[in-house]
């Protein structure tokens, strides 16, 4: 999956986990606590959609760590080719 | 000289904090060296905000996973900060809840953060509105064991540990405290709203570490006080309560919604197919005395709903505003006096919390009395004071009433009781 496909499933998941608008155009840069509807309550209920959806398994404390989406989307690729491997 | 300043405690947070600040100004009120202010932390900054930030000797704040407090930045860096984990079991036992808003007159109005649960309920209620009988469908949202249900415990694990690192990022951990009797106890009324029992898990942590003199009988009161964060507690699915081996609630378990009680059953029943219209009169009402709109009208819906809340303090002072506003200064101090009262003596039941600051009520009172005092063109200097007279006098018979109705009911019931003649 690339980088903007990743992007964009992760605006889907956090619109339906958070009932919120579907943010606009997430990138790399864009902070997790910037996107509309992704706080600190609805942030495990999307990393529990994003497990459903790609497979994985996620360590939610490692989840709080990254500055911003790109740290999450590195780190989702690497589980998901870890599951494919 | 001694330093007249007193010693500052500036609390920032959610409104598990603002339990914790309310507390400590009721703990520490017979000590005038202490003063304790709070700020909302998803509320703008007003210029006294800033001051209470800036000037603060001690920094009470909320540590979450996310996002930073935004008042930290305005606290000096040489005050010391007490950091308080932000408590929450997000969406885990409230998946499947109704959240039913107080701000729409109708029906319920969802929080994004029950995104979830609002959204399989809505289908269920749209169907009904659609021409379905409600008893199949309320059957039906009960019976549900969807993806919500099947996947609760990962969801519950991840919150497991998401507040077990937040507990560590804090200078004391609650969290150890409530995870072994996650399963049969209740910690949370809603999403965040802590049970009092939670609240003072918070608190006692805080008094500790701030290492203050305080009237401990004070911090026992608070204990058995009625429980803070009223009127709303999130009902539980009860195929989630199995799911999770939750003990502390199940099919018959009442959870309050506002002035009544009802089962996750009738929760849904009302939430797929309920009017909220009268549940929620006495909340329009007070957010239209908020909003400043129409004051006559806007006095007939008090008058109309508020009988039956006579001890809720919110109602007494946005009432009051209104009969201010439309210059029935009588009237209006009587009830501003009411409010007043009510707050000092219950200021965390929230029915009685009339979510202004006793200050303010205060001065609106004050302001109330001087013109009370001013004899206004075209009207007899006395009116307002008669206006007042009447409405206590309509207390007193009220209260007369409620004891009569009581000595009748207690005579009937003897009566019921005697054993029949031979």
């Amino acid at each position: 999956m690339s980088d903007a496909d990743m992007l964009r499933l992760i605006a889907d998941i956090v619109a339906e986990e958070s009932g919120a608008r579907r943010p606009g155009r997430l990138t790399r840069a864009t902070r997790a606590i910037a996107v509309p509807g992704w706080d600190s309550l609805s942030h495990a209920r999307i990393m529990l959609s994003l497990e459903d959806r790609l497979g994985v398994r996620i360590d939610i404390a490692r989840s709080y760590e990254f500055d911003d989406l790109g740290g999450l989307v590195d780190y989702l690729a690497r589980l998901t080719r870890r599951a494919d491997a | 000289m001694p330093d007249a300043r007193p010693y500052r405690i500036f609390v920032s947070g959610n409104c598990q904090m603002q339990f914790v600040a309310d507390a400590l100004a009721r703990i520490y009120a017979g000590e005038p060296a202490i003063a304790v202010s709070f700020r909302a932390a998803h509320r703008p900054a007003h210029a006294d905000d800033l001051a209470a930030a800036r000037d603060c000797d001690v920094h009470v704040v909320q540590v979450t996973n996310l996002a930073a407090d935004p008042w930290s930045a305005l606290v000096p860096a040489a005050a010391p900060r007490i950091r308080v984990a932000a408590l929450a079991l997000p969406g885990v036992y409230h998946a499947l809840a109704p959240r039913i808003h107080p701000d729409h007159t109708q029906r319920g109005r969802q929080p994004f953060y029950l995104a979830r649960g609002n959204r399989m309920l809505d289908g269920f209620a749209a169907r009904f509105r659609r021409g379905e009988e409600a008893a199949p469908l309320v059957a039906g949202y009960l019976a549900y064991r969807g993806a919500e249900i099947e996947n609760a415990p990962r969801l519950f694990e991840m919150n497991r540990l998401a507040m077990r690192r937040l507990g560590q990022q804090a200078d004391f951990d609650p969290w150890r405290a409530i995870e072994p009797h996650l399963a049969e106890r209740r910690f949370f009324w809603s999403v965040k709203h802590p049970t009092l029992a939670t609240g003072m898990i918070l608190l006692r942590g805080v008094v500790a570490m701030l290492a203050l003199p305080y009237d401990s009988g004070a911090l026992d009161a608070l204990s058995r006080a009625p429980e803070y964060h009223e009127p709303y507690h999130a009902p539980i699915h009860p195929r989630l309560a199995e799911r999770l081996n939750l003990t502390w609630t199940g099919d018959e378990t009442r959870h309050r919604f506002f002035h009544a009680y009802f089962t996750a059953a009738e929760h849904a029943a009302r939430y797929i197919a309920g009017d909220f219209r009268r549940d929620f009169a006495l909340n329009r009402a007070i957010r239209d005395a908020r909003a400043r709109a129409d004051a006559a009208a806007t006095a007939a819906l008090f008058r109309a709903c508020r009988a039956q809340f006579p001890d809720h303090g919110q109602a007494d002072l946005w009432y009051a505003r209104v009969l201010h506003r439309l210059g029935k200064a009588g009237m209006a101090a009587f009830y501003y006096r009411r409010a007043l009262e009510g707050a000092q003596r219950h200021p965390h039941a929230v029915p009685h919390r009339a979510d202004v600051p006793v200050e303010k009520m205060a001065a609106w009172l004050r302001q109330c009395e001087r013109e009370r005092a001013m004899p206004r063109a075209g009207a007899p200097r006395d009116l307002a004071g008669s206006l007042a007279r009447l409405e206590a006098e309509g207390a007193r018979l009220t209260a007369r009433i409620r004891v009569l109705e009581a000595r009748r009911r207690l005579t009937t019931l003897r009566a019921s009781a005697r054993p029949a003649a031979p």
